[in-house]
């Protein structure tokens, strides 16, 4: 696959996956044997993405993502992405808030033979604690994105 | 991957004098040769697991 190729279906994940929260498609673009790495959370395949995934938009219900950025070079694709929602339902062991989120996230995927083989993100889990009031801002100081 | 060790006052909080491993992600913008911006995530939370600063029960898993 070219750069065009690999960004289109990154866009894929993002636009039904991510924010469609259209689960099914991670069987069709994701392999078999995919494997998602977030720090401080065991490695998840496929099964473990749709679980995370739709327990993020149980929790936030009217979550979006807006793509700030996407990078394709060789067999990898970076996107850079703004989560806003509201916390209307337990997440993380943490009871509603009803407060409104704007967390960042980064993620790398690889491709291989068509599909997203593997993936690397980090998000900003830190800054929508402290945004949930369950963990303290350095200083005191709310948390801005 | 960021490795250290914190010896001394950060972010306001004495030295722990703990090993830290934490994944981290910078994009860098270019215009004329030069950076004009930078946006970045690290592992926050990870990072503060490991430090002892606070509690949770993937404090074993965040230790890269």
């Amino acid at each position: 696959m070219d750069t065009t190729a690999i960004k289109a279906l990154d866009r894929r994940y993002f636009d039904d996956v991510l924010n469609g929260c259209k689960l099914e498609v991670i069987d069709e673009i994701c392999a078999e044997n995919y494997v998602s790495h977030i720090p401080g959370m065991a490695d998840m395949g496929r099964e473990g993405d749709k679980q995370l995934i739709g327990s993020m938009h149980a929790s936030f219900p009217d979550l979006h993502f807006e793509l700030r950025d996407q990078i394709a070079e060789g067999d990898r694709v970076l996107h850079v992405l703004i989560g806003r929602g509201t916390h209307r339902a337990e997440f993380m062991n943490i009871p509603a808030t009803g407060k409104s989120i704007e967390v960042t996230g980064m993620n790398i995927n690889r491709i291989a033979n068509g599909k997203i083989a593997e993936s690397w993100g980090v998000i900003d889990i830190l800054g929508l604690l402290q945004q949930l009031g369950v963990v303290p801002a350095p200083g005191g100081e709310p948390s801005t994105v | 991957m960021v490795r250290g060790t914190n010896t001394a006052e950060f972010m306001g909080m004495p030295a722990t004098n703990k090993s830290i491993a934490i994944s981290a992600m910078n994009v860098f913008r270019l215009k004329d040769g030069r950076i004009v911006d930078q946006q970045i995530n690290t592992d926050g939370v990870g990072m503060l697991m490991q430090l002892g600063l606070i509690p949770g029960p993937e404090q074993q898993e965040a230790v890269v």
